[in-house]
């Protein structure tokens, strides 16, 4: 690994530092004892001059979103902590939980001293068994050691937290779905505005935060703004947790400061692709965001940067594909993935995930037809923008990413009815065609009982 | 205003004379085209659709008729009155959830447009080529389901033309 | 929010709107028609079908009309004048018909289907979808009354939306995700909702359709009407549809003054009566037995009954306001009685007074505004079931709901509950009020403090429990007076609140103008000649004075007395003692052997006039067909009977009335009395336990006859409900069977057992299959009751 300035991985591998007594000992919760002598409106202003952005994907200025906390509403207001990490590809909030979730604990802490917050929720992914049960260790031990309750460190800010595990639902990772799953309803996104800032959770003044952007904020607050800045670039300060996987020699979780190219990142640190191969195409933050190629490997990992090569940072999770992969298949299997993620509340990312979904199946099996390509052609800019929430444009964009750099391997699975790849397909009557979508007969849950009794 | 009389041109007042005389030559000495209906019933030409309804079924005996109305709403003359119901699932009257459960056809009405025709989803409706459609009463002009079902007799066999 | 005023430009035209207003409705103001689907004016934005796209200049992305407000200087084009709109229209307008079938033949939608008008106006011509499309069986029965066709829904959410936000039935909601989400209902459940049949209406597709209506006809078939519902005094806006002179349909219109664009299931499902084979539509006659006759002999006959005897009139509660004042003129100056009444309980006192001389008290818009609302005596829901959802509205918008009745109300989620025993409503009132001044930490105190807050915008509505004694309306009205509130009693059947105002009523004539006083009489003699001046028996002494052969004619104008009032066992003996039985109504029913003539009446769907709401509101009624067979409006039968006695009652067309009730009907003073206990002293503390019944929405009412699929979806088996201290103190389980004994008879029904009745009250509703209540009664609609667990009845004991 590179000796880079490590901030929030600094730690890892140090299994002392899981329990309060042992992140406590390399300096933990300094930075919320800093915090708490100072006004929540001095917290915030530290925070906007560290030039923090979010690290769940869209990369908004931490600071600034606090500040739009008003506090003269009458109601209470809420931090929640966004565990709900599923942007297939991404893995850093889960290390950054189970290797440190005191880190996590504090920057909670911070955020909610900084809007005048006294209760906190932790959303966390269903599916994260034991990072949840390391959670919940960390958060009876803030309890026993006073960082959390009625006096946090002994001051008059009180500060509950509570931990709330998902149900197993990507759309819940986007912000206005996770909080009307929080307050028990269909995990659906909600009309924006009111933004959460304003009007979030029970209708109340809140802030939402990924695990990544809260474990910066302990350590602005201990080392100061003009510290965060220094490291990355101007507008994208400080380091970032890339989550490398795929076809590379170690995958794994890599924090480097925000701007470094991805070539250091691949070959340096991931330790190149695997089995030395050719690198055909990579995902610069999940499969959300469009797919760049080896002509991109010089791309700075910075918010701007990625965006100038006609892509997005996202979560910062690199996904890499070698020679050998086959690229219809890569995307048959990402847009596969958000037609079942799909919450179904907006019509064009509830058909048009599925329709778009079928056309590849058929592609890929060797069914597919000349017009096919035109149609898919036809349908991104159909359906990009036009959902109710960005998922559906996650969904488009391996669409749009593909066809743009790899047309030609889309044309040759239809011109020769099957996959170059595997072989198989209608051509060689390996395949078979894709099976018609099965009826969908009530799923267990709630059937009507004239339905039982048929 | 002036009045203006046709200047007449004699050669050509002849030649149309003449054609015209020519004319009713030729019909004096064609065949009589006249048909001795009913002594003599001559088939209408193959495919014709020329007249009263039929309703068609599936080959599996199902009706072919969803009762979907959508003759009764093209018909321009309202000669046609339908009442869907909802078809047994254990014992089918027709394909799919709704059926016909009343059909008439008033051929005091009718016009013998087709438009009908043209309308039905199913191709349930067609027009045949039996065209002796003569009543004595009112009810006897209106044509229930079960009447319109069965294919047309042989023409020339309907009791009240027989009298002629 | 500010209702400031914003101008904006929609394809390039200006129009100026009140700030928050959404982009999709200052459109329809200038008449652009933006395709949707999932919007709907009376439910929140949900933005859910993306069909209303537009594009708003300086904004990257399109975006959608129905959840964007209006700012000022915006540039909104729609896809009249912006091709991309255009474009992501019909594209989403292909995503919306992937999965649709094209069954629109046989689709009860069909023709009148908004997807349907706006893929022909708006989509493209053919799909490049070729894969099999998403199935599902269907329909699925949600209840005895909708069906639901997954594969027709696109998934709009208005119906789970209008019973989460309008109704607050949940009972439906969204399951599943992706495209594999759909409208569910919970494992055992029925749709048993009395507003369910909205959901069917504002279903954009046809998805949810109603079992009454399912290939009965289609849209071209029918010819609409636009009348008012004549079920209840709600007054709703409906269309009566028509195919071939029977009525198959009917929807709600939009009225935002009256019912926004709702109408209950009883509104919607119950038209099937006036068809039945047991209507009569002749006159008839007694003779050997009862036979048809003309209009002619039957008035005829009746005359010489009348003329010179004493007649007393009893009413139900069908008459429209036109019939109602004919009537009263009739009974007044031609048949020279004042024995006519119209109620089946008796408020008496200042606030029938003022319900009859002033209406518009209290508007549904009021409520929809108030800041408090107290309802006292009337289970909303079931009784006036448009005015339960704007107390709803009202509750959604931060109105404080309170409710003062007996038994829990389907306000419960929305209101704080005060259950005091029947009866005892005076009592809780009086503590409201001693609680203005004295404080305090009780429910009562929270209520005053509520109503002394919202002050002018307080309402107190009171029902018609409160008429169980003469004056308990009459200390409601002092407390909404005290406070400044709004105050109203509210009728609940169609014709009560038009035939009070009309002097359908013992001491009462037209504007609440009393016979016994001098002045108000001559007021009203001065337009219709002499009246008698000693005032009438009401229902029950005209009732008895039948029984006590006192009475030459009984005339019964759409009313039944063994099954609406509560003393069959007295109205038997006045049915077989009276001189002269003449019915007037739509069918004899179980009146046929006490009938000496019958003349038949139109129903509400066959003639012109008007009902007049709780409000005071008059609505119009209109013919949707001809009467049946020689069946005429009431008021028309009057007139004739008039004639037959040689009168002229000067009322010979429904204008004619109008003008003549006019200046009598105009809104007037009544004087000051005041609120103490009247001569009937206050209500009695009442220490045995209380039996107390009122009609629930769908019963056993004549109206309701033919209604087979509303009635298995909202008809309960009787029952009888106990609080559970008295079930424990008894040793009645829930469910259990227990007798409940009065002075008048006794029943065996099963127990429901909980805390939705007031201790020391047992609830059983009036007039359910199997149990009719009125046989338990004596007089009034409580009484003192005595009960004892029970065996399970052999079948025949039940009914």
């Amino acid at each position: 690994m590179s000796d880079g300035p490590r901030i929030i991985t600094a730690h890892w591998g140090d299994e002392r530092v899981i329990p309060y007594e042992g992140y406590v000992r390399v300096g933990g919760y300094e930075g919320l004892r800093r915090a708490l002598a100072m006004s929540p409106e001095e917290v915030i202003a530290e925070v906007k001059a560290s030039g923090l952005r979010g690290r769940g994907g869209a990369g908004f200025p931490t600071g600034v979103k606090w500040s739009f906390v008003p506090q003269d509403t009458g109601k209470p207001t809420y931090v929640v902590c966004n565990f709900d990490e599923s942007e297939p590809g991404t893995f850093n909030n889960r290390e950054l939980v189970e290797r440190e979730p005191h880190q996590v604990l504090e920057g909670i802490a911070i955020a909610a001293y900084a809007i005048r917050s006294n209760l906190a929720f932790i959303y966390c992914r269903g599916e994260f068994l034991w990072p949840g049960s390391v959670l919940r260790r960390a958060l009876e031990e803030a309890y026993e050691h006073g960082v959390l309750g009625e006096r946090v460190l002994g001051t008059d800010h009180r500060l509950d937290v509570v931990l709330h595990r998902g149900a197993g639902a990507y759309i819940c990772g986007e912000e206005t779905a996770l909080l009307s799953s929080l307050e028990g309803y269909r995990g659906q996104p909600r009309q924006r505005p009111p933004f959460p800032a304003i009007e979030g959770l029970y209708a109340s003044p809140t802030v939402i935060n990924n695990v990544e952007t809260l474990c910066f904020v302990p350590h602005i607050l201990r080392n100061g703004a003009s510290w965060f800045t220094s490291i990355g670039t101007e507008r994208s300060p400080g380091t970032k947790v890339f989550s490398i996987s795929g076809k590379v020699e170690r995958p794994g979780n890599y924090e480097l400061p925000m701007g470094t190219p991805f070539r250091v990142l691949l070959e340096e640190h991931a330790g190149g692709v695997l089995g030395g191969r050719a690198l055909k195409a990579w995902t610069p933050g999940g499969s959300s965001t469009p797919m760049l190629t080896a002509e991109h490997l010089d791309v700075a990992l910075d918010f701007e940067s990625v965006q100038q090569a006609g892509s997005m940072l996202g979560t910062g999770a690199v996904m890499v594909m070698d020679e050998t992969d086959c690229m219809v298949e890569a995307v048959r299997r990402m847009v596969r993935f958000y037609a079942h993620e799909s919450c179904g509340k907006c019509t064009p990312c509830r058909e048009g995930t599925w329709w778009v979904s079928r056309v590849l199946d058929r592609i890929e099996a060797g069914y597919g037809r000349p017009e096919d390509l035109p149609l898919l052609e036809d349908l991104v800019p159909n359906l990009l923008f036009r959902g109710f929430c960005p998922l559906l444009d996650g969904a488009v964009s391996p669409v749009a990413s593909g066809l743009r750099h790899f047309r030609e391997e889309f044309e040759r699975h239809i011109e020769e009815r099957r996959c170059p790849f595997t072989g198989r397909g209608s051509a060689t009557g390996v395949a078979e065609p894709p099976a018609p979508p099965a009826p969908q007969e009530p799923a267990p849950g709630p059937v009507p009982l004239s339905e039982v009794l048929g | 205003m002036s009045e203006r009389r046709p200047r007449v041109d004699l050669s050509s007042a002849v030649g149309a004379v003449a054609s015209g005389m020519a004319t009713i030559l030729k019909q004096v000495f064609r065949r009589d085209v006249t048909e001795p209906y009913p002594h003599v019933i001559v088939p209408p030409p193959p495919r014709s659709h020329i007249g009263r309804h039929r309703l068609n079924r599936h080959e599996n005996g199902l009706e072919k008729c969803i009762g979907c109305e959508l003759c009764a709403f093209a018909c321009p003359a309202d000669a046609i009155w339908v009442e869907g119901a909802e078809n047994d699932p254990e014992h089918p009257v027709s394909p799919g959830e709704r059926y016909a459960k009343d059909y008439q056809i008033n051929y005091l009405r009718c016009i013998m447009c087709g438009l009908c025709v043209e309308a039905c989803p199913t191709r349930a409706l067609t027009l045949t080529s039996y065209y002796e459609l003569s009543f004595t009463s009112r009810e006897e002009a209106i044509w229930t389901k079960e009447q319109l079902l069965e294919p047309p007799p042989p023409l020339g066999t309907d009791p009240v033309d027989r009298e002629g | 929010m500010s209702r400031e005023p914003v101008t904006l430009t929609i394809d390039g035209r200006e129009i100026t709107v009140p700030a928050g207003t959404l982009v999709i409705r200052a459109a329809e103001r200038l008449g652009i028609e933006i395709p949707r689907f999932c919007d709907h004016p009376f439910l929140a934005p949900a933005g859910a079908c993306r069909q209303c796209y537009v594009e708003i200049e300086g904004q990257a992305k399109l975006v959608t009309s129905c959840t964007t407000r209006v700012a000022p200087d915006m540039a909104v084009r729609t896809q009249v004048t912006s091709e991309l709109v255009r474009r992501a229209q019909a594209a989403n307008l292909e995503f919306l018909l992937l999965n649709h079938p094209l069954d629109c033949p046989v689709c009860d939608r069909g023709g009148e289907c908004p997807l349907q008008d706006q893929a022909l106006a708006f989509g493209p011509g053919e799909s490049r979808y070729i894969e099999p499309k998403r199935t599902y069986r269907k329909p699925i029965p949600l209840s005895p009354l909708v069906n639901l066709d997954r594969e027709r829904c696109v998934l709009c959410a208005r119906c789970t939306r209008f019973c989460d936000e309008i109704s607050g039935d949940r009972f439906i909601e969204l399951y599943d995700r992706g495209a594999g989400e759909r409208v569910s209902i919970a494992a055992g459940e029925d749709f048993r909702s009395p507003f369910s049949g909205n959901t069917i209406q504002i279903c954009p597709v046809g998805a949810l359709t109603a079992t009454p209506y399912r290939f009965v006809a289609r849209p071209f078939d029918l010819s609409s009407t636009d009348s008012t519902c004549a079920h209840c005094a709600a007054g709703c806006a409906i269309r009566v549809d028509v195919r071939r002179g029977k009525v198959v349909r009917v929807l709600a219109r939009d009225d935002v003054e009256v019912n926004d664009a709702w109408i209950c299931d009883k509104g919607r499902f119950a038209f099937a009566a006036p068809d039945r084979p047991e209507r009569v539509t002749t006159p008839l006659v007694r003779a050997r037995g009862l036979e048809p006759a003309s209009f002619q002999e039957v008035l005829g006959e009746i005359a010489a009954r009348c003329r010179g005897g004493r007649v007393g009139i009893l009413v139900g509660g069908r008459l429209a306001d036109e019939d109602a004042y004919a009537l009263s003129k009739l009974a007044r100056t031609v048949l020279g009685t004042n024995d006519l009444d119209h109620r089946r309980a008796f408020h008496g006192g200042r606030a029938e007074l003022l319900a009859a001389a002033r209406p518009m008290s209290v508007t549904y818009r009021d409520v929809e505004e108030a800041a408090a609302i107290l309802v006292v005596g009337l289970d909303a829901e079931q009784e006036l079931p448009i005015l339960h959802l704007r107390i709803r509205k009202a509750a959604r918008r931060g109105a404080r709901v309170f409710v003062l009745h007996a038994r829990r109300t389907r306000l419960h989620d929305l209101g704080e509950h005060l259950l005091v025993r029947p009866g005892h409503e005076a009592f809780a009132l009086e503590r409201i009020r001693e609680a203005l001044a004295a404080g305090g930490d009780g429910p009562e105190a929270r209520i005053a403090a509520a109503l002394a807050e919202a002050g002018e915008r307080a309402v107190v509505l009171a029902g018609p429990r409160l008429a169980e004694h003469p004056l308990a309306a009459d200390v409601a009205l002092g407390l909404a007076e005290r406070v400044g509130a709004r105050f109203a009693l509210c009728a609940r059947r169609a014709g009560d609140r038009g035939a009070l105002r009309a002097g359908v009523h013992p001491t009462l004539l037209p504007g609440g103008r009393r016979v016994t006083d001098d002045v108000e009489r001559g007021q009203v003699e001065a337009v219709w000649g002499p009246i008698p001046a000693e005032p009438g028996r009401d229902a029950m002494g005209i009732l008895r004075a039948a029984a006590g052969r006192e009475l030459d004619v009984l005339y019964l104008v759409g009313v039944d007395p063994l099954r609406d009032l509560p003393d069959p066992a007295l109205a038997r003996r006045a049915l077989a003692n009276a001189g002269y039985t003449v019915i007037q109504g739509l069918e004899l029913g179980e009146l046929e052997p006490y009938a000496d003539a019958f003349l038949p009446a139109a129903a509400a769907a066959e003639r012109d006039g008007r009902v007049t709401t709780w409000e005071g509101r008059p609505r119009p009624l209109r013919a949707a067909r001809a009467p049946l067979g020689l069946s005429r409006p009431d008021w028309e039968i009057f007139v004739g009977l008039a004639e037959a006695l040689g009168a002229d009652l000067g009322l010979g067309s429904l204008e004619a009335i109008r003008a003549e009730a006019e200046p009598l009907l105009a809104p007037r003073e009544v004087p000051v009395r005041s609120s103490a206990w009247g001569a009937a002293g206050p209500p009695q503390w009442i220490e045995e336990r209380v039996l107390f019944t009122y009609p629930l929405l769908v019963d056993e009412g004549r109206l309701l006859e033919g209604a087979t699929e509303l009635k298995a979806a909202l008809e309960e088996e009787p029952f009888a409900e106990i609080h559970r201290e008295d079930a424990e103190a008894l040793g009645v389980a829930d469910g259990g069977w227990v007798r409940v004994r009065t002075s008048a008879g006794d029943a065996v029904v099963r127990a429901r057992v909980g805390e939705t009745v007031a201790p020391g009250a047992v609830f059983v509703p009036f007039n359910q299959p199997g149990l009719p209540v009125a046989e338990l009664l004596a007089g009034r609609f409580t009484v003192g009751v005595h009960l004892e667990p029970a065996a399970e009845p052999a079948a025949e004991e039940v009914a």
